[in-house]
């Protein structure tokens, strides 16, 4: 190799990885930036890419699919992240606790099957279960005796279904992230806490989730920036319907470029999502990097 | 359930526990498999039938109807999943070196800015990457399709690798180089190779992500390089196809990288928990 300067040597190394990462998105989000102040129809290169300043940006902030798009993005993203935040930390403490039991190992990864399955597949899967003509959960709850559900083809149904659908897939990742907190935890604070007689809820309000803070609250920002991109599943499953009810924000961009060719009002859409997505993403750097001795 | 307190720790109450959250977890998957056993008869029957006759007239037709070009998209993904993990991994141990193991300025800075690429929502700079790679020539490439997915996986990686290189002592690398180990030499004959449960955890990791992948398949891919995910997408639309067809599709797509993930399932927690726990 030629000889570098010792002190250039590990920007070196590191300089590959920047470079790829500014061609592949700083780059693209330039591009963007810029279209996001222009008209751009691509399917109609002949009418240019007039500048036309802040209009895209007030023209999705008053648009009321653009509003509803918002809404349905934080229903379902604090829905589901709440839900499975719950489920997760209750199956995690159940988990330790019981982690002596024979067999407690292989039914964890039984659990933690959703993960691994491509999005697309579980929105085929869903399309078969929740199908209000023939589908088998409909069947099972009137067996038991309960009413059936109209699921994705109700308007008021559809968000409860999404929210299950990504309860069912994601769960497994906070209970996984809880139960390796839990775990790392030191021991001897609860041999204290049974020694000076704290009753269980006593023990878990005063000593476990002090201590399990930081892993519970980095692991529900990762979910929370995760859910707020979901795309695949419903797509496949609803494609934001019926009306407009699971319309999230990233179908609507996706929407508003495939269908409608507005690449510059896309754009823009774009842009005030990456803003809320940055200040969430401060908030967890802020987080780790505290802890995170690099 | 909490700890240090033992009276009620009935198997029993485990077992039942479990049960319920084995049923609610497996059954979708173990219907899916049902129905790709399944004639369409039997597949939209009212009630649902748990007992039928299982054909695998399903998964014949999606593998030789030439309209349907599954094996093609099987080997499109694989393609892409590992070519897209080399560079992904190759470019993020570079970069997991120099920040683990040199003090220098803007050094954390770059952590943290690889760490932010990762939370970038993908819709908000696919638009333009479709543009970029339609420019270069690549759209419906195989190595368009790679190329982003790397990019997509590198910031992870990066982290992952980080977080496996920092455990290696100093002192074995300092050894070596003063027995003349230059740089990259240590980097592949001794980190890799000591914290190589590491580097495989980040790997997997990448091949699963890149396998599942769907938006980008989408947006750049059309017919020869369409992976199995995009290509699932279109059979849905489909009018012709019945629903157990679509169900062994479907389990083609999963069943490979479901299966290697839970067998590697050790090495995949290894991948995501020093998250949880030194967050």
């Amino acid at each position: 190799m030629v000889n570098v300067p010792r002190k250039y040597i590990p920007y070196l190394y590191v300089a590959p990885a920047i470079i790829y990462l500014l061609t592949f998105s700083i780059f693209p989000l330039i591009f963007s930036l810029n279209l996001s102040f222009r008209k751009y129809y691509f399917v109609r290169p002949e009418l240019g890419q007039p500048f036309v300043g802040l209009s895209n940006y007030i023209q999705i902030l008053t648009d009321p699919s653009a509003l509803n798009a918002l809404k349905v993005t934080l229903i379902f993203t604090f829905g589901a992240v709440a839900i499975e935040t719950l489920i997760g930390l209750g199956l995690a403490l159940f988990f330790d606790r019981f982690r002596q039991m024979r067999g407690a190992a292989l039914i964890r990864t039984a659990l933690l099957t959703p993960m691994f399955i491509p999005p697309v597949v579980i929105g085929v899967m869903f399309r078969f279960l929740f199908n209000p003509d023939v589908s088998v959960v409909n069947y099972l709850l009137r067996v038991v005796g309960l009413p059936s559900v109209g699921w994705i083809s109700r308007a008021d149904t559809a968000m409860f279904s999404i929210v299950l659908i990504d309860v069912w897939e994601w769960t497994p990742f906070i209970f996984l992230m809880l139960l390796a907190g839990l775990q790392s935890l030191p021991r001897d604070q609860f041999e204290a806490a049974k020694v000076d007689g704290a009753s269980p809820w006593g023990t878990f309000r005063y000593v476990t989730l002090p201590m399990l803070m930081p892993a519970l609250i980095v692991t529900i920002l990762v979910r929370i920036i995760d859910a707020i991109r979901t795309f695949d599943y419903i797509t496949i499953l609803t494609y934001g319907g019926p009306g407009e009810s699971t319309m999230i924000y990233s179908l609507y961009i996706y929407i508003l470029n495939y269908k409608y060719n507005q690449m510059g009002l896309a754009c823009a859409a774009s842009f005030i999502l990456l803003i809320v997505v940055t200040l969430i993403t401060n908030l967890y750097v802020k987080l780790i990097s505290k802890k995170y001795e690099i | 359930m909490i700890r240090g307190i033992r009276k009620i720790k009935n198997p029993l109450t485990f077992y039942c526990i479990s049960a319920v959250a084995l049923i609610f977890i497996l059954f979708p998957v173990v219907w899916l498999l049902l129905t790709s056993f399944k004639t369409q008869i039997d597949a939209i029957a009212r009630p649902p039938v748990f007992l039928f006759t299982p054909i695998l007239k399903n998964y014949v037709k999606i593998f030789t109807d030439p309209t349907i070009l599954i094996g093609t998209n099987l080997i499109n993904s694989a393609i892409v999943a590992v070519g897209s993990t080399l560079l992904a991994v190759s470019l993020g141990s570079l970069a997991a070196y120099s920040i683990a193991r040199f003090t220098y300025w803007g050094r954390k800075n770059i952590a943290f800015w690889i760490l932010s690429i990762r939370m970038l929502p993908p819709i908000a700079i696919a638009l333009p990457i479709v543009l970029v790679i339609k420019t270069a020539g690549l759209t419906d490439t195989l190595l368009g399709l790679t190329l982003v997915h790397a990019a997509a996986n590198l910031p992870w990686a990066t982290w992952m690798l980080l977080g496996f290189f920092r455990e290696v002592p100093w002192e074995l690398e300092e050894a070596a180089m003063i027995d003349g180990c230059s740089r990259i030499k240590s980097l592949l004959r001794i980190i890799i190779p000591i914290a190589s449960a590491g580097v495989v955890s980040t790997t997997i990791f990448c091949i699963i992500l890149s396998w599942n992948e769907f938006m980008y398949a989408l947006l750049l891919t059309a017919i020869r390089a369409m992976t199995l995910p995009a290509a699932s997408y279109s059979l849905v639309g489909f009018g012709y196809i019945t629903w157990g067809e679509i169900a062994a599709a479907a389990i083609i797509i999963m069943a490979p990288v479901t299966i290697f993930a839970l067998l590697v399932q050790k090495y995949i927690v290894r991948a995501w928990v020093p998250l949880a726990i030194k967050g």
